[in-house]
């Protein structure tokens, strides 16, 4: 299985039952309830008032808390925590029992704007002196889910498409590290002195190229122009014709050391008898993918 | 004994019962903006990491064009720390305080010629360095400031999470 990127980065709560039973017994008093929040109440059997208000998630107000770090250092100020023990394995409180009765489809959670609602609420209650409950109080026992990865199964083409490249790959570079240690290479080929020719004078043949595309681009700037726009001084056309080859020699300097370079790195790869022979063309059936499927389809590439 | 001294030590227990009150009060409603806040946080944390993610997927993806295109040799440079001389880097991460403790800050410095450095040879012949590289460049300069980022919210989280323990180690 292969792990796909975070879909979904909101962080998840399960409502706990503790959690349940306050908004059930608090119902009357909410003027408005989110969607989400509503949804769940129905899938666990309580049925919120006619006169309440179902919103939806982006009408509610997420702002930020701002935290009072006066107030927090004052209260905070001679209090020291003691390293904690590593976690074990804590087997499950009795009142979360339910949860696990669920299947993993069917679990409904909590979001950001959902807890942002319930703090509201809450701080109403307690203006009005209806309850003394906290929010955190209620969400100590829900359980928190993180966001996680998908997982997508992958496809055996490509799969064995990669192993192959991979392969390839490997075997280039243990090649590259053999190259003066294996016996099957005694006689390196480009020992042979119609190699070190063949290589000569493609070298050669590109630094002559490059002067005379300078000679060239000076007989231009000093013949070339005066023909064509009329007698100019002896100076002035030297110039010229200075310019004119300093810009191709610029340029064909770039290419010949480009070229010059693909020379070194022809040179350090060993030549041998291909041993592989080359794949063979195969026939890429595209199947479509069914609908909500996650294989990934190959698209088709010749090799 | 006087009547008048009972009604005030009455009056003193009341008034400490209250100030008790009102102070776990304000722990819990302290405790309530704290909850929220890390659940904020956490989402913060995992959209930056899906952000560096994807910054360094795309420019690992322009690297690799650009070495299928010109070859793995000329691409990618392999620059060594000077050994002989002292050097100053150009982009730095240094640590700056803010309220909640210490925050990661990346700063870039300009060349100085004067001092006998000189600018990359990318800012010279830039016309020959290919395009693809270049993005390349600019998507891993971003990816870093991501880092920083995703490294002061993680900071942020942590404080939160500790600021939680303390106070729910002050309510019990």
């Amino acid at each position: 299985m292969l792990k796909s990127t975070i879909v979904d980065p909101r962080v998840r709560l399960v409502p706990s039952k503790k959690l349940l039973e306050f908004l059930d017994a608090q119902k009357e008093r909410f003027p408005e309830v989110t969607e989400n929040v509503a949804k769940i109440m129905k899938q666990k059997g309580f049925t919120l008032p006619l006169k309440t208000r179902i919103i939806k998630d982006k009408d509610v107000a997420c702002k930020r808390p701002v935290i009072d770090q006066s107030l927090l250092k004052k209260l905070t100020n001679n209090i020291t925590i003691a390293p904690e023990e590593p976690a074990k394995d804590k087997p499950d409180i009795e009142d979360e029992k339910d949860t696990d009765e669920e299947t993993p489809e069917r679990k409904t959670f909590l979001y950001l704007s959902d807890m942002h609602w319930l703090n509201s609420t809450l701080v109403e209650l307690r203006r009005q002196d209806h309850c003394l409950v906290f929010l955190h109080q209620l969400i100590e026992s829900c359980e928190l889910i993180l966001p996680e990865n998908e997982m997508m199964p992958r496809n055996p083409e490509l799969e064995a498409r990669c192993e192959r490249l991979r392969a390839e790959q490997h075997n280039r570079d243990y090649l590259k590290m053999t190259k003066n240690v294996d016996a099957g290479l005694k006689h390196y080929p480009e020992d042979t002195i119609s190699y070190q020719i063949k290589s000569l004078n493609k070298q050669i043949i590109a630094v002559v190229q490059f002067i005379f595309s300078v000679a060239a681009g000076f007989t231009f700037g000093f013949f070339g122009v005066n023909l064509m726009v009329g007698p100019l001084p002896f100076g002035f056309r030297i110039l010229l014709g200075v310019i004119v080859a300093l810009i191709i020699a610029l340029a064909e300097m770039y290419f010949l050391a480009k070229k010059l370079h693909e020379y070194d790195e022809v040179l350090d790869a060993p030549k041998r008898k291909q041993q592989a022979a080359t794949p063979v063309k195969r026939k890429v059936v595209v199947k479509p993918s069914g609908e909500g499927s996650q294989v990934q389809t190959l698209k088709p590439h010749a090799d | 004994m006087s009547h008048n001294e009972v009604p005030f030590d009455e009056l003193m227990a009341a008034k400490r019962e209250s100030r008790a009150r009102s102070s776990v009060r304000e722990i819990r409603c302290l405790l309530d903006d704290l909850h929220l806040q890390m659940f904020h946080l956490m989402e913060d944390q995992e959209l930056l990491h899906l952000q560096v993610n994807k910054q360094s997927c795309r420019a690992r993806l322009f690297l690799a064009r650009t070495r299928l295109l010109q070859g793995s040799e000329r691409t990618s440079a392999e620059v060594r720390l000077p050994r002989g001389r002292s050097y100053k880097a150009l982009t730095r991460v240094i640590e700056v305080s803010k309220n909640l403790g210490k925050a990661l800050k990346i700063t870039r410095h300009p060349v100085e010629p004067i001092l006998g450095y000189f600018r990359p040879l990318t800012n010279i012949f830039g016309s020959l360095v290919p395009e693809s590289l270049r993005l390349a460049s600019r998507h891993w300069y971003h990816c870093l400031d991501l880092v920083a980022e995703c490294a002061n919210t993680r900071k942020e989280l942590q404080w939160t999470i500790t600021s939680i323990k303390m106070l729910q180690s002050a309510l019990d």
